[in-house]
């Protein structure tokens, strides 16, 4: 919360943007002190002269008072909407960070902690500089009334107090509504996302009308809590309401019995007594917004909640030490060691330089390629690039040396060649690849769009883009997940004998993960775990 | 962003919609607008009362202080009456807007109810368009927008303006010239709002669409992270997510620009209201037309309006954009009007009998005659398709990746519906099916094995929640269909899972390996026992460890239906009793694989190729 008001130089603009809110509730207080003195000075004796002298310093005063809040609203929007982007790049960033997030977030909760939750917090800057600036406001009005008479000055105070300790008692439960219903349509959202982005498979299973029950019964808790929190504020108001009329009333007669010269020596005009009841009317607004201060901070808070439990998960890798080996770069020690060597208890897997290896891990392979793309620890066993330790490599410096996808990569929304994620775009890669087949078929071809997660492509379009996209990869290592489970057989085959010729020609290591017949017969020696290394044509 | 969005409707539609859902409570409405009528007058009548005060005072200000005293009961019940007027000022405001809020609440929860029915009930062809990230903004943040103008500015919008509008009648009562007086502002305000919206317009609008781009960004790059990572592009994801931030800051600054600089309008406009309000006092007291007290009122009349009518004009921005929010729901909904989607809607309630002769001999499970599908006009994915698929056969689907295989399933399923020709499902056109009478025919396992947000038992029971819960044992254990179904089809695993049935997958739970989610959407296809199954690449990832038991669990569940499976690994395809194959979107070659190996065509070369590796696999 502290970031995002006062972080990054916020500090500053926000002090300034507080004294203009400030200036602006100082001026808005003195407008019924003016109607008042007019009356008085003005239309109660006949005096025109006087009449158009006050009403020229009511228009000075207007001017003042708008100048105020122009200024100042926008100095705190500038606040409010940097802190919000530094809050949802910094979540967005931690989602991403490459040491990974040990409790994982839907895309749909991460949505709402980077849009609705982010700005709530940031929020909190349009918060302080209210509280600033009422302040400033309640401590105008005191003053102006202590002028005019101290014992209506103390009258107002007391009256006004006590409707706030009142109202703040209440306003508690407030907060716990406020909260829940916050959850409450968090929780029906988060289920729109999760469905609608699942709607191939609803659709394939007719589960619509499942769907839109479970829809339903959500948005009807969400309805439910929405009509609670509306209720628990009606009344709160309602209480305010009547608190402020009690206090206006006692003010008013009050005054009144005193223009009357009810009480020897404090008697006030007929002026005074407008403008003491107008700075009753007025000081309510600042002193209730003082009042609710709580439950805007409630509102917040849930979502302040939210967004630092996503900032202080724990992360899958543990963070390396400086003194930790550095880049794998290739050990002197060792001269003829293999590019990849993966040992994982009685299995080895190496990867010589320009080699194309099989592994038939099974139901292992998603593990180890998790290993290898250091998405999670490697607790027993070892990993040497070229021959050096790279067990405990940060994450970020191990791939870039290695590239390896998960198999179901994304695909985003965007052109071809946008997903090809290579600055340098190689024809010949895309060939190895069987893109080259794909993109005859598009409009564009690599500037075709591929729809939201390609879905314009179909599942083989779509493997193909992705394994040419690790194709472009500057990696000198690649590792590939079933690459080729959606592409037609032909098409394998020709893929398989490619990547062998890539591998051969380039120096690159590829290591294949698979069970596809037609890809292991293509390596230079297939690894199958639990098993002697057997060794190719 | 894709270039086609779901529609939006224009304002006359959007409030025909909103009328529509709320006469369905006209009591309702009509108290509520009672009530807020009556809360407005009440917190009228404390201005009237202090002037009413200011007169009691002056009428005895010149005389003795003993008259002060005799003046104090009077003082005295005007008090009590100004408490009166607030207690009840504030019962009635709180009525007022619970029922405000309850009638809002429900109007724009059955709207958004609507919206998600009608978005899933359409073809996803139409949604996956415009992209799920504009659905998915539609049913969240435009409900979240829609929702805040409710609970904040409504209410106070409804009593600012009938305030206003009492406040005039009140101040016509003490003397008609002050009406005049007021109403010099009015022109100035009516200029200043039109000024604001109708540059706040455009201003919004582009705020609302940079912030959905922003959204389906993170959306994108979230869901994707693994990718991200292992294409160590996390940091130009992240400026990409900074850019689209700012331009939304961009437009949010302008905004406010804007609407600060409306304020000082409002504000001058307050000026020239108030001053000429006090003139005319002025000139009305001293011609003796108007007492003190009246003159008092008229002027805290109208300070009393500068909150009203703030409250009312900036809220109208508010308001504007909780409007451009229905739009876009109510547009969703309109897709519910294309006269196909009426008829699906009416068949729902009176459902056709599932008894329906449906396995009649002579007819086929399946017809389609001339089917053409292209996702954008101008790019046929299938070109005139005609093909018959009969009761209890197995057709496998083979071809080349991009030949159109999974369209065509699509198509046969329903989910998507043809740019041109026909389907009819056991001899009744596709498009005469309500979903619930489609899903009893055809259940399709997809290329995307999406698992839900939920427990296994969930996942596997998605379709069928209600029966599910009604067959579940007390005990909270498994319903004994699901636990044979998953002996079945040898799952057994799932017992394995940290919670058995119970364990959560999905989003942001376990991560189950493709062949285990391949393996819960066959065990949900039994469990859904449609009589026909289309399969879509669903043994895409056969070769396996798993393959096996996933090609076992695949036969089991496809036993005594109708079946249509999209075959990549020619095993499907030997086991079935016809093949069809397709290339760039039209049927090339069609009969039995002994037939089509023999014939020597495209199916024949296929074949070979597939073969061949295993011939050299063999070898070592």
């Amino acid at each position: 919360m502290r970031y995002a008001t006062l972080g990054g130089g916020r500090g500053t603009i926000l002090t300034v943007a507080v004294l203009g809110l400030a200036l602006h509730q100082v001026t808005e207080a003195l407008v019924p002190v003016f109607i008042g003195v007019i009356i008085d000075q003005a239309i109660a004796p006949g005096d025109p002269v006087a009449l158009v002298l006050m009403l020229l310093a009511l228009a000075v005063l207007f001017v003042v008072l708008t100048a105020a809040w122009r200024l100042s609203a926008r100095q705190v929007t500038r606040v409010y909407t940097s802190g919000e982007h530094d809050l949802r790049l910094l979540a967005a960033g931690r989602v991403l960070h490459p040491h990974g997030l040990a409790e994982r977030r839907s895309s749909g909760q991460v949505l709402a902690i980077t849009g609705t939750d982010s700005s709530n917090v940031a929020g909190l800057s349009w918060v302080f500089a209210e509280i600033g600036a009422s302040s400033a406001a309640v401590l105008t009005t005191v003053v102006a009334l202590t002028i005019i008479s101290w014992p209506l000055a103390l009258l107002v105070v007391v009256a006004t107090l006590i409707q706030l300790v009142v109202i703040h008692l209440l306003s508690r439960k407030l907060d716990e509504r406020a909260g829940a219903e916050q959850d409450r349509a968090a929780e029906a959202g988060a289920l729109a996302t999760d469905i609608v982005s699942g709607l191939r498979v609803v659709k394939g299973l007719g589960a619509e009308t499942v769907a839109t029950r479970r829809y339903r019964e959500a948005s009807r808790r969400a309805m439910r809590a929405a009509i609670r929190t509306a209720g628990a504020d009606a009344r709160l108001s309602a209480v305010g309401g009547v608190g402020g009329g009690v206090t206006l009333a006692l003010v008013a007669v009050a005054a009144a019995w005193f223009a009357l010269g009810g009480v020897p020596g404090f008697r006030i005009s007929t002026g005074d007594l407008v403008a003491v009841v107008g700075l009753a009317q007025f000081v309510r607004g600042p002193m209730e917004y003082l009042g609710y201060f709580g439950g805007y901070l409630a509102a917040k808070r849930g979502s302040a909640r939210r967004l630092s439990a996503l900032l202080l998960t724990g992360q899958v890798l543990p963070d390396v030490s400086d003194a930790a080996p550095t880049v794998g770069r290739p050990s002197p020690t060792e001269p003829d060691a293999p590019a990849l060597r993966l040992r994982l208890g009685d299995t080895q897997v190496d990867a010589p330089a320009g080699s194309l290896v099989g592994v038939d891990a099974g139901t292992a392979a998603e593990e180890v390629l998790d290993l290898l793309a250091g998405r999670a620890p490697l607790t027993a066993g070892t990993l040497l690039l070229d021959g050096t330790d790279a067990s405990a490599l940060d994450p970020v410096v191990l791939r870039r040396r290695l590239a390896a996808p998960p198999h179901d990569a994304a695909v985003f929304t965007g052109t071809v060649r946008q997903n090809l994620f290579s600055d340098t775009l190689d024809e010949a890669l895309l060939r190895i690849a069987g893109l080259d087949a794909v993109l005859e078929h598009l409009p564009d071809g690599l500037d075709s769009s591929v729809g939201e997660h390609g879905r314009f492509l179909s599942g083989g379009q779509r493997q193909r883009l992705l394994l040419a996209r690790t194709l472009s990869q500057p990696q000198p290592l690649l590792v590939l997940h079933e690459p080729t489970s959606s592409v037609d057989t032909l098409t394998e085959h020709r893929i398989a004998t490619g990547l062998a010729e890539h591998a051969a020609a380039t120096g690159r290591s590829i290591l294949l993960l698979t069970s596809s017949p037609a890809l292991l017969a293509a390596c230079t020696h297939v690894v199958v775990p639990g098993q002697e290394a057997v060794v190719g044509a | 962003m894709s270039s086609v969005l779901l529609p939006i409707a224009s304002a006359a539609e959007t409030w025909r919609e909103l009328r529509r859902i709320a006469r369905r409570r006209p009591w309702h409405l009509a108290l509520t607008v009672l009530s807020l009528i009556a809360a407005s007058a009440a917190g009228l009548l404390i201005p009237a009362l202090l002037g009413l005060l200011v007169d009691a005072v002056t009428t005895v200000s010149g005389l003795t202080s003993g008259s002060a005293a005799a003046t104090l009961p009077d003082i005295l019940t005007i008090g009590a009456a100004l408490v009166g007027a607030a207690v009840v000022g504030a019962l009635l405001s709180w009525v007022s807007s619970m029922l405000l809020a309850r009638l809002a609440q429900r109007t724009l929860a059955e709207l958004r109810e609507r919206v998600f029915d009608v978005a899933l009930r359409r073809p996803s062809g139409v949604v996956e368009q415009a992209g799920t990230g504009d659905l998915v903004a539609r049913v969240s943040s435009d409900v979240a927008v829609v929702n805040v103008a409710i609970s904040s500015v409504l209410s106070a919008a409804t009593g600012s303006f009938l305030t206003i509008a009492l406040t005039l009648v009140g101040v016509g009562v003490i003397d008609w010239r002050f009406v005049i007086a007021i109403l010099l502002a009015a022109p100035l305000q009516l200029g200043a709002l039109r000024w604001f919206l109708r540059r706040s317009g455009p201003v919004y609008r582009a705020q609302r669409a940079a912030e959905a781009a922003r959204g389906q960004l993170v959306l994108e790059t979230v869901g994707g992270a693994d990718t991200v990572a292992a294409l160590g592009r996390a940091s130009e994801r992240l400026d990409g997510i900074a850019a689209a931030s700012s331009t939304a800051i961009g437009h949010t600054m302008q905004a406010m620009r804007l609407r600060t600089t409306f304020s000082g309008h409002l504000n001058m406009a307050e000026l020239i209201g108030l001053s000429a309000v006090l003139v005319v006092g002025y000139w009305l007291v001293t011609t003796g037309s108007v007492s003190l007290g009246g003159a008092t009122a008229a002027a805290l009349y109208f300070h009393n309006l500068f909150g009203p009518i703030g409250v009312l004009l900036s809220s109208v921005d508010e308001l504007q954009n909780a409007g451009a929010g229905l739009a876009r729901l109510v547009g969703v909904t309109s897709l519910d009007d294309a006269p196909r989607a009426g008829t699906r809607a009416r068949s729902t309630t009176p459902s056709v009998p599932r008894a329906t002769p449906v396995h009649r001999r002579g007819t086929s499970a399946l017809e389609l005659d001339g089917i053409t599908y292209a996702y954008r006009s101008g790019h046929e994915v299938l070109h005139e398709t005609t093909l018959t698929v009969r009761h209890g056969e197995r057709l496998a689907i083979v071809g080349g990746s991009g030949a159109g295989k999974s369209t065509l399933a699509k198509l046969i399923a329903g989910i998507l519906e043809p740019t041109a020709g026909s389907i009819r499902l056991v001899g009744r056109p596709l498009s005469g099916y309500s979903p619930e009478q489609l899903r009893a025919e055809v259940v399709m396992v997809s290329q995307e094995v999406q698992l839900f947000a939920g427990s296994v038992l969930d996942n596997l029971t998605f379709h069928r929640a209600a029966d599910a819960a009604e067959e579940a044992p007390a005990d909270g254990a498994a319903p004994p269909a699901v636990l044979d179904a998953l002996v079945r089809l040898d799952a057994g695993w799932v017992h394995e899972l940290p919670e058995g049935v119970h364990t959560r997958i999905g989003a942001d739970g376990l991560r189950l390996s493709s062949a285990q989610a391949q393996h819960l959407a066959l065990v949900r296809l039994l469990l859904a026992a449609p009589p026909i199954a289309v399969l879509d690449e669903a043994t895409a990832e056969a070769g396996s460890a798993d393959a096996e038991r996933l090609d076992r669990a695949t036969t089991l569940a496809l036993e005594g239906r109708t079946a249509v499976v999209v075959a990549h690994r020619l095993s499907q395809a030997v086991v079935a009793d016809r093949v069809v194959v397709l290339e760039h979107g039209e049927i090339v070659e069609l009969g039995t694989h002994e037939e089509l190996v023999a014939a020597a065509g495209r199916y024949a070369e296929l074949w070979a190729a597939w073969t061949a590796p295993i011939a050299g696999a063999a070898r070592h």
